[in-house]
């Protein structure tokens, strides 16, 4: 039990749970607006992974204007999805929903394999790749630029949501749309904000994944059912949650693997959840809500 | 709605019939269909991509050199969705609808188990890529494998670390899909047999993200050297890194997916210097040289060496059709009885059950390119 | 065509299509397909019953498809059990895990249940991946047998078709058996509104394990039948989630609820990749493209397409117009009268005035507030009790607890005796208590008829074998329940109502129907919460002719209520609430003359309702 390897693990971890929080984020945003499970979260980090290597392999544009256009990218691409996927389907129960972004997720697998090719491309870095060593413990200095933007991600977000007058209204979209609307609330265009908002977190999230697991269709499959576990664990429809979701179970996944079963890994974050969800199934931070009889 | 509804199923009965009247292009008289089931959807696509370009090179080649006595080949490319039951799809397709003579078939061991019996049923010779040990011993005859099989590259591996690198504690990373696990499990057997020991192996899910628990896990077991076994390039790229990041605690030799044209693209530096059991290397015979050069020329990039089988599997199956003529027995026993054959994967000699090739190279990697060590053969068993 | 002939020409039909079949396709590439196509049918339908029928969402179906091949594979070749045993060893130990994945995941529903499904999936894969002792792992299970048929083996795909068909044939039979049953009601009563569903009788949690059980255990024979046929061989990697989500594409593009369009969106999605071949690399997207749109524009999939084409409407009213049902309603409505007196026993004079239900200290509690606060009220066999209080003054909450749907936090209620307090809906329901609700919880898909007979849960018997193979037994209860249901229907003014949807009824009539379902359990007490609500003058005195007629016939009725003139008018007996307490209580002469219950509720001009 060496203080060395755990450190190493826990670097690891939370690397990797900040990815999975950066993805639940987006989910619950989409949740808490539309009540929709949005099954293709994960291609949105596929997608704008492949664009942004597109963008700097092919067009050879800069890695900053790379960020840039990529992110306003997917905020098109949102607001173009939720139109297609959601808006036909607002008004019925969450199966044809659910189903629905299953297939736009299946779509934009194969698309990207048929646009791009089908093998694995390598995502330019912004840093370095040979790892720093910090006190014994080997650090990708990619992980620290994770964890550095997921804060300020975080940071950004309370204050568009807490001390913007646009955030108040997204806010209010989400908790009762009924109520919004008649306030005045345009809330067709919170919702579309919405989607956009959630696929540009998606695009920090590829990109900043990117360079360290390279770009294929398959990079979003098992990510964003992890992600929905991480907002199931933290509390469902609780953004905090989300957050404490994902950094849990990326951290609980790395060191499970050490010390009981790498090949298991992936059970993880699924034996996790059932458990949350028989024993505490509101999460950390959820709050339980009660059926009115 | 109903309107809506309404055209929306005109167009679906309208695709539909294009697709069952389309079915199968005429066929000429006078061409000699052959099939192929690679992957070209789902999720070894990229492998399917890079089969593909290989047997269409072979393909070409034969055409213009006249083909078999003035007959074209025909190529009938039919996609295997990578699963079981699209396998076995492709196969029956192949066989009853394209109405292909002979195969170049699968290199997924669970695809080439999954369409075996009716390989066997149909009596068609089927050239496979796959490399576990049990796929030319389930008492099929009618399957020939043109690359040397996992015990040839476990054996490989087991003694070059012997009498080359002299190290004797070994850690086995694997995937745990069929190839992983059967690589690896040959590999723990040969090292017992020759003394060396395992001091732990790990697993890892294909597609897996994360390395870092297995490799602390080898380091702090006490390897010298990580035997690492897994057929996605993409996975075993992130090994690469990520085993550098930690300071590269032990040597490395892997699989032939760890020198991959795809692999390298993505591992870039992290692979400089690393060991790896290679089907062919440029400089290793005048084949593989041609075939590198060809390649390079066809499609304007470097080969990739784990696809070339499918080259060296058209010509094998051509020359046998020219010996053999157009009856699938006679293929087949000229095909078994290839001997001395050079193709591009190395020297071919048939054995009875029907393998091709009993000779692998070790490599290592210079600047994002394999180059060649040594070439180990083992007679077969 | 008399209904005779009428029983026989599906059989026929089938049967002769089943024979034909192999002989008119005799390729062996197209019959592989279909056995699989129709080893996915037999999943889909599975799923189905899960979801469709029972409203709860399981993308763990590959994975019990897993689970009934590995089961059935592992016996046949390690331990030499005949492929025949394995069949029914595939079924159950399927079923057995559906139990073991129903029990924990009762009380999640929606996306929670799908993502717990999704874990097992995924958890299931990994086993059989990794329990190489077991299950030989990545590797998989070769030389798996065909089944025999005394001397013959069926390893011939024209062969297995039989056997294949046969089963198909019998498995949606059962399913489509099950939708017209008792069984099967309680499932859609599930799906259609789970609280409803447990107050009318339906034990929820018995049936949502039951539905998860037999989805499993369909999904398992499908397994089976993939194992043992086509490549006879079976590896950890074709059971994934994928394969989940493709089986839930197959049952919803056939028709959510409709068993024989699983089979067609089965046979659909297993040969379209065939078919469309020429697309290559594009075909996912346009699959994935067709699902969205099917999604969007088709929604109850085929089925639905289907049953709104003109020719399939005339062929069902053609089809049904001899069916027992709707003879029973023809017969009635032509006969007419006397039948509605019968619907309900009449227990007058059986100890009136009695002591029914006693509440003592009764309370409850939710976090820091209490919304009841110590009651204590009695109610008297054969009167009319009014609950009456300002809003949040308990009453709703103190109903809740009576019919089960809240436990109290203190306090005891005891019927004719028997301690109640704290015991699921469905057996209060069982001893004799019944109840509508404030906002109004029909089976809204369901007609008017199912939703009566749905009421009569408890005091009826056909259990899951005798839903499926409709026994005679089982014929003559469901004749009685219907008698009864049309009775009733009559009684509180719906006759000729009987196949409509109860959600495409006018508000008031939804309110009798709800009573309707209510009062077929015959309940020893009906609870009211807000009867009137939303009732227009006319609809309230008729109302109020209702509660009379029910009161007459010895049913004890406590409702809540805000309609003071109502209350005044039927009540022999009214209990005043005020932030949970018990502030008054008597005749509605004492009540209106209470100087607390004016201050606190009523206004100093009573009659402003």
């Amino acid at each position: 039990m060496d203080w060395t390897t755990n450190l190493q693990m826990l670097t690891a971890g939370l690397a990797m749970g900040s990815i999975y929080a950066l993805v639940a984020l987006g989910f619950v945003l989409i949740f808490n607006a539309v009540n929709v499970v949005n099954f293709a979260q994960g291609e949105f980090v596929m997608v704008p992974a492949f664009v942004a290597v597109w963008l700097m392999s092919y067009l050879e544009l800069p890695y900053y204007l790379t960020c840039a256009a990529t992110v306003i990218f997917m905020g098109i691409f949102g607001i173009i999805f939720q139109r297609i996927a959601y808006y036909p389907l607002r008004h019925r129960t969450f199966l044809p929903v659910v189903i629905s972004t299953i297939g736009v997720g299946i779509f934009l697998k194969n698309g990207a394999q048929n646009i791009f090719g089908a093998e694995p491309l390598s995502m330019p870095r912004p840093t370095a790749s040979e790892a720093l060593n910090l006190f014994g413990v080997y650090v990708d200095p990619q992980y620290i630029v994770i964890i550095l933007c997921t804060l300020a991600l975080l940071a950004f977000q309370y204050f568009l949501f807490e001390k913007t007058k646009l955030g108040k209204m997204l806010q209010a979209t989400a908790q009762d749309k009924e109520m919004a609307r008649l306030l005045g609330i345009r809330v067709t265009i919170m919702i579309a904000i919405t989607f956009a908002y959630s696929s540009m977190l998606g695009a920090a999230a590829g990109i900043l994944v990117g360079p360290i697991f390279f770009v294929t269709k398959e990079m979003g499959g098992m990510l964003g059912l992890k992600a929905f576990c991480s907002t199931i664990v933290g509390g469902f429809g609780s953004v905090p949650g989300a957050i404490v979701g994902g950094v849990f179970l990326g951290v609980v996944e790395v060191f499970g693997a050490y010390y009981v079963s790498s090949a298991y890994r992936d059970a993880f974050a699924f034996i996790i959840l059932i458990l949350v969800l028989l024993v505490r199934p509101q999460g950390f931070f959820g709050e339980k809500i009660a059926e009115k009889a | 709605m109903k309107k809506a509804q309404s055209v929306f199923l005109v167009i679906f009965l309208f695709v539909v019939g294009l697709g069952m009247v389309g079915g199968s292009a005429a066929m000429a008289a006078d061409d000699i269909r052959i099939g192929f089931t690679p992957p070209v959807t789902g999720a070894s696509a990229a492998e399917g991509a890079l089969q593909i370009k290989a047997i269409k090179l072979a393909l070409k080649e034969i055409n213009a050199a006249g083909g078999v006595n003035g007959k074209k080949i025909d190529l009938r490319i039919v996609d295997n969705q990578s699963s079981n039951p699209g396998a076995l799809a492709s196969l029956q397709n192949a066989v009853e609808q394209e109405k292909v003579l002979a195969m170049v078939g699968f290199v997924k061991s669970t695809q080439i188990l999954a369409a075996s019996d009716a390989i066997k049923k149909y009596g068609i010779p089927s050239i496979i890529g796959g490399t576990n040990f049990t796929l030319t011993r389930q008492g099929n005859p009618w399957l020939f494998r043109v690359r040397s099989d996992d015990s040839i590259a476990a054996a490989a591996m087991v003694k070059y670390i012997k009498e080359d690198t002299k190290l004797t504690k070994i850690g086995i990373l694997h995937d745990i899909d069929a190839f992983g696990t059967g690589g690896a499990d040959l590999v723990e057997q040969y090292a017992k047999e020759s003394g060396l020991t395992i001091v732990k192996r790990e697993k890892f899910s294909t597609k897996e993200k994360d390395y870092t628990a297995p490799l602390l896990s080898l380091k702090n077991a006490g390897a010298e050297i990580m035997v690492v076994y897994a057929p996605n390039a993409e996975d075993v790229a992130l090994v690469q890194r990520q085993y550098r990041q930690l300071g590269s605690p032990f040597k490395y030799i892997g699989s032939p997916s760890s020198q991959m044209k795809d692999c390298l693209n993505l591992s870039k530096e992290a692979a400089e210097g690393l060991l790896a059991i290679a089907d062919f290397v440029p400089g290793q015979g005048e084949a593989a040289n041609r075939y590198a050069a060809a390649y390079k020329k066809e499609y304007n990039e470097d080969f990739d060496a784990t696809s070339a089988w499918a080259y060296d599997g058209l010509y094998i199956l051509v020359n046998a059709i020219k010996k053999g003529g157009e009856n699938r027995d006679k293929i087949r026993e000229a095909v078994l009885a290839t001997k001395g054959y050079k193709g591009v994967l190395g020297t071919f000699d048939f054995t009875a059950n029907g393998d091709g090739l009993h000779e692998v190279s070790v490599v290592q990697i210079e600047k994002s390119a394999p180059k060649l060590l040594k070439i180990v053969s083992v007679a077969a068993k | 065509m008399n209904i005779n002939a009428k029983k026989i020409l599906i059989p026929a039909c089938l049967v002769v299509a089943v024979v034909l079949f192999p002989r008119v396709v005799a390729s062996s590439y197209w019959l592989n397909l279909i056995n699989l196509a129709i080893s996915f049918s037999i999943a889909a339908i599975g799923l189905n019953i899960v979801l469709g029928y029972a409203g709860q969402l399981s993308l763990a179906q590959a994975a019990f498809w897993g689970i009934g091949a590995y089961t059935s594979a592992l016996l046949t070749t390690q331990l030499g059990v005949p492929v025949w045993g394995g069949m029914f060893a595939a079924f159950f130990m399927s079923a057995l895990f559906g139990v073991l994945l129903g029990i924990p995941t009762l009380k999640l529903s929606g996306h929670y249940l799908a993502m717990a499904t999704i874990g097992f999936g995924i958890i299931l894969q990994l086993v059989l991946v990794n329990a190489i002792w077991l299950t030989n792992g990545s590797d998989g299970i070769t030389k798996i047998p065909s089944p025999w048929i005394g001397s013959l083996e069926l390893d011939d795909p024209g062969d297995f078709f039989y056997v294949a068909a046969v089963a198909l044939i019998l498995f949606t039979w059962g399913a489509i058996n099950l939708k017209n049953s008792r069984v099967g009601r309680a499932f859609m009563a599930i799906r259609e509104n789970e609280m409803a569903a447990e107050t009318t009788g339906v034990d929820t949690t018995f049936y949502k394990i039951m539905a998860f059980a037999l989805s499993a255990g369909y999904a398992g024979f499908g397994g089976w039948m993939f194992a043992h046929s086509c490549s006879h061989y079976i590896s950890p990697d074709t059971f994934s989630f994928d394969q989940s989500v493709m089986i839930l594409v197959m049952a919803v593009l056939g028709g959510n609820g409709s068993a024989i369009g699983s089979i067609v969106g089965s046979v659909l999605l297993t040969l379209l990749p065939e078919v469309l071949r020429f697309l290559k690399n594009y075909y996912m997207m346009v699959y994935a493209a067709g699902i969205v749109l099917i999604m969007i524009y088709m929604p109850s999939g085929i089925a639905g397409l289907v049953r709104h084409m003109r020719v399939s409407t005339r062929l069902r009213t053609w089809w049904n117009s001899d069916s027992t049902a709707a003879r029973q309603v023809a017969a009635s409505s032509s006969g007419g009268e006397v039948v509605s007196v019968e619907a309900i026993a009449v227990t007058e004079g059986s100890g009136a005035g009695e002591v029914l239900l006693t509440v003592k200290g009764l309370a409850k509690q939710f976090g820091g507030l209490k919304a009841v606060d110590g009651v204590d009220m009695v109610v008297r066999r054969g009167e009319i009790q009014a609950l009456i209080g300002p809003n949040g003054s308990g009453k709703t909450t103190t109903l809740n607890m009576l019919s089960g749907l809240y436990i109290p936090t203190g306090g005891e209620i005891s019927l004719e005796g028997a301690a109640i307090a704290g015991r699921k809906p469905h057996v209060i329901t069982s001893l004799g208590i019944a109840r509508t609700f404030q906002n109004i919880r029909l089976f809204g898909e369901l007609t008017v008829l199912d939703n009566v007979l749905i009421g009569q849960q408890c005091h009826s018997k056909s259990g899951l074998i005798s839903s499926i193979f409709h026994p005679p037994w089982q014929r003559a209860e469901e004749s009685a329940m219907r008698a009864k249901a049309i009775g009733m229907l009559a009684f509180v003014g719906l006759k000729g109502k009987e196949f409509a949807q109860s959600n495409s009824l006018p508000y008031g009539q939804q309110r009798l129907l709800e009573m309707a379902r209510a009062l077929v359990s015959d309940p020893k007490l009906l609870l009211l919460d807000e009867p009137a609500a939303g009732l227009n003058a006319a609809e309230t005195e008729t109302l109020v002719d209702l509660l009379f007629q029910i009161s007459k016939r010895g049913i004890t009725i406590l409702l809540v209520e805000h309609d003071m003139n109502l209350v005044m008018n039927v009540s022999d007996h009214i209990t005043v609430l005020n932030f949970g307490r018990k502030i008054a209580e008597g005749t509605a002469e004492e009540i209106e003359k209470n100087q607390e219950v004016i201050d606190a509720y009523l206004g100093t001009e009573v009659g402003n309702a």
